[in-house]
């Protein structure tokens, strides 16, 4: 249930923030990917592109080593189950 | 009954299965293949198909399916019919599931599909290590020296002046870049080397290659 709630719960946030869907499908598509490489591949600004990770970490969507755009982010089982629902 | 070399060469198809399967979202056959969650989602795989070829072939001998089926269709079929029925094996109870084995074996799949994306993180960070030692090389860059240092600033500014960043944002993070050396003490080159192989993977083979 609880993970229904989560699901639920990322999936209005992305709804209202596309930059953040936008870099949630990016790692998806990639499976994984350095937050840099996220920057120039969505052509995005880099704080734009920061914000969307730190949101997407605190839902649970992503996980990653290193902080901020130097870090290498993949999606949890929480980011593929949501992909189910997109 | 004498055991089949089908049986023997089937967890081999499966094996073919679940990384056709997992591909299409990971894209790196090491990554699918490097850790142990997927190898016991292959045993639990294999154990199943195995046990619905036993069934096959018993009906086979019982005359309920055609004689003289290939062993290879056979085993195909096993694999085939082993996903169906673990996508849909649900045991309810008063109308709710009370073993819901399809989603703890979907649950299962995503967990392996994200331990297969850590995996694919680790080895981007070895590329992007082994990308940075490259292009230091490649500029035979000397810590501390200023050619060296000018050498890697126009690298930076070539490579990560694309879209619609300006030259002044780029000149702001080479500050930010000195500033953090200077705080962690370590070295300028190799920041600027290991941002830009982040960046841009293709970039840097054609610096490379150039």
């Amino acid at each position: 249930m609880s993970a229904t709630l989560d699901i639920a719960k990322a999936q209005t946030n992305l709804a209202q923030d596309d930059e953040a869907a936008r870099v949630f499908q990016f790692i998806l598509n990639k499976s994984a990917a350095p937050g840099w490489m996220i920057v120039k591949e969505l052509g995005q600004d880099a704080a734009t592109t920061k914000a969307s990770l730190v949101k997407l970490r605190n839902l649970g969507l992503l996980e990653g080593s290193g902080d901020g755009l130097d870090g290498f982010y993949h999606s949890t089982s929480l980011g593929y189950a949501l992909r189910e629902v997109l | 009954m004498p055991i089949g070399s089908e049986y023997y060469y089937l967890p081999v198809l499966v094996l073919a299965f679940l990384v056709l399967d997992l591909f299409i979202d990971v894209k790196s056959l090491p990554a699918i293949l490097g850790h142990l969650f997927f190898w016991l989602y292959w045993l639990i795989y294999s154990a199943a198909a195995e046990t619905a070829l036993y069934f096959l072939h018993r009906t086979n001998a019982t005359n309920e399916l055609p004689r003289g089926i290939p062993n290879l269709l056979l085993a195909f079929i096993a694999i085939v019919s082993t996903t169906t029925v673990l996508q849909s094996l649900t045991l309810k109870f008063g109308g709710k599931p009370v073993l819901d084995f399809s989603r703890y074996l979907d649950e299962y799949r995503r967990g392996v599909l994200s331990s297969s994306g850590e995996c694919k993180a680790r080895f981007e960070k070895r590329r992007v290590l082994k990308q940075s030692g490259l292009i230091l090389k490649k500029v035979n860059y000397n810590a501390g020296e200023p050619e060296s240092e000018s050498r890697m600033k126009a690298i930076y500014a070539d490579a990560m002046l694309f879209g619609a960043r300006d030259p002044a944002t780029v000149n702001q993070e080479i500050v930010e870049i000195r500033q953090n050396c200077a705080n962690s003490g370590g070295s300028f080159g190799a920041l600027i080397a290991s941002r830009v192989a982040q960046t841009d993977p293709e970039w840097v083979r054609n610096f490379l290659r150039s």
